[in-house]
């Protein structure tokens, strides 16, 4: 599937010399490869012959350098092999593992919550420059094991508001799931990230569906989830939460101790109990009565 | 004003098959590019299991056609369509530039450092969202495509949505194949903006029959060529 065979390759323009370790991942526009470069050591090439998203994507990468949570970037350079041109750019080879990983690990319920408000502090520090994330997904926000940060990788999707969202995946896309137009405002960003928070608390992915929010909400009922998360997941879905600081303000002010769950239950169980034990008296009190009334007045 | 940006002539083939019938496809294409029209095509990929033969026929067409290609699962296709359609039209796009930047400076993109790439690349997005856009979809309605075929008439509507969501005007026609002969193409849509007039169109379609997939390549360049813009659509 990968498309550089060749084990080593050298900037057309600014001669970077690079030695091809293996693939480590491929998206919508182009595969990323671990490379060794001769006086960086370890770096991660975007490679792909889409030269508009690649040039976009090195150029917001470079103006927004700087901020923690992006990795560096280093340069935009093509190469030729077997008469085809590639373009690619270099950049920080970030070591560790992706958030699939954390959504499918058994994690405490408020270390997947602290981990998502760093998420979410991310995307609203990226709203803020009016721009909107759209194909935010697990597979694009890595944990760096070095010093267990939070690091964005992929940057191709980033969208100016009011534009047309053009790269998204259908999981965290408002419209997959029938709930709005794919168009980049900011309730469209609240939206995926509030289904990026679903999937981490369930552990798995759901396929969208037109009209089967409602089912994805039931999933997150039988998951032992406290009901003011889910109730929050669900105004964020609906659009009754928008922006991801609302979200973020909201998140933190939920009282995550199992208690409210816990009580759910009790207090459930209690009522079933108590209808039994009242029917219970009912019968007996009925039984009574009319064996009396049989006493008294046989026929 | 409008008129400096030109109209760009796309069409766009789903098919699940190689074709039978009639003329080659990859002629076809080859013809339909002559006439300045850029021919992609998406292959749905099948879990009954798809020959090499289509995989290799949608490859050439695409070649011969000017456009691109690609392959998905049929859950895929809605993303794969849209994906497709915006980086078919800024390929086109690209090539226009760059033949009129050689044509000015002796020089095409790729001749430019990537350093300054950028304003290029800049100037072609704003271009491809302002740009007027002639857009056939062919759509493979052969009787192999029964299971998939609803499936492929919502991503078409899904992608109408996302064009009407351009600044640019974009008609967007759709010819299904085959038709009740059997060996043609039918028109199932005229070019239009309008999405009821579209969805009526594909209401109509059933999936049976063989797949002449080089006639319905000619029945879509003739629509594209035959067809000029109202008048008034030009100062809208």
């Amino acid at each position: 599937m990968y498309s550089v065979k060749c084990k080593e390759i050298i900037g057309r323009w600014y001669k970077g010399k690079y030695k091809i370790i293996k693939p480590i991942g491929s998206g919508g526009v182009g595969e990323i490869y671990l490379a060794n470069h001769e006086y960086r050591g370890l770096v991660a090439l975007k490679v792909t012959k889409s030269m508009m998203s690649i040039t976009k994507e090195y150029d917001v990468m470079k103006r927004y350098e700087g901020k923690d949570y992006i990795p560096k970037v280093y340069e935009l350079d093509d190469f030729e092999i077997h008469g085809e041109i590639y373009h690619y750019f270099a950049m920080e080879y970030i070591k560790g593992y992706n958030l699939t990983k954390v959504m499918k690990d058994s994690l405490p319920l408020k270390l997947k919550i602290d981990i998502f408000i760093i998420i979410l502090q991310i995307i609203a520090d990226i709203n803020d420059e009016g721009l909107i994330y759209s194909d935010l997904k697990h597979e694009n926000i890595m944990v760096d094991e070095r010093n267990l940060t939070i690091r964005l990788v992929d940057f191709g999707s980033l969208t100016q508001f009011g534009k047309g969202v053009k790269e998204y995946t259908p999981l965290y896309d408002r419209c997959s799931w029938g709930l709005g137009d794919r168009v980049a405002d900011i309730s469209y960003q609240t939206f995926s990230a509030a289904i990026l928070l679903m999937t981490l608390l369930i552990g798995r992915k759901l396929t969208p569906d037109k009209d089967k929010i409602k089912s994805a909400m039931d999933i997150l009922k039988k998951d032992n989830i406290p009901k003011t998360l889910i109730d929050l997941i669900e105004k964020v879905l609906k659009g009754d939460i928008i922006g991801c600081r609302v979200f973020l303000n909201n998140l933190r002010n939920i009282d995550l101790s199992e208690k409210d769950k816990v009580f759910g239950i009790d207090s459930w169980l209690d009522s079933i109990i108590a209808i039994l034990v009242f029917l219970l008296g009912f019968m007996l009190m009925k039984l009574n009565e009319t064996s009396f009334r049989g006493g008294i007045n046989p026929r | 004003m409008i008129q400096e940006y030109g109209v760009i002539r796309q069409m766009i083939i789903i098919t699940d098959g190689r074709s039978n019938i009639g003329v080659s496809p990859i002629e076809a294409a080859s013809k339909a590019k002559e006439m300045g029209i850029t021919v992609s095509a998406i292959g749905i990929i099948d879990s009954e299991g798809n020959e090499e033969g289509d995989v290799m026929e949608i490859e050439a067409i695409s070649k011969a056609g000017g456009g691109l290609c690609d392959y998905c699962y049929p859950k895929d296709l809605g993303l794969t369509l849209q994906a497709m359609t915006q980086k078919t039209v800024n390929h086109t796009l690209e090539c226009i530039v760059s033949k009129q930047l050689k044509s000015i400076v002796g020089q095409d993109i790729t001749s430019i450092e990537p350093k300054s790439r950028m304003r290029v690349v800049e100037f072609i997005e704003n271009y491809g969202e302002r740009v007027d856009l002639l857009y056939a979809i062919v759509l493979d309605t052969s009787k192999s495509m029964t299971n998939k075929l609803e499936l492929a008439k919502n991503c078409v509507v899904d992608l109408m949505e996302a064009l009407n969501n351009r600044k640019g005007i974009s008609r967007v026609a759709l010819v299904s194949y085959p038709s009740d002969i059997g060996s043609t193409a039918n028109v199932a849509c005229e070019f239009t903006t309008e999405m009821h007039i579209l969805e009526k169109g594909l209401k109509a379609l059933k999936a049976y029959g063989g797949t002449p997939t080089g006639p319905a390549i000619e029945t879509a360049a003739g629509l594209i060529i035959e067809y000029e813009a109202p008048a008034q659509a030009h100062y809208v």
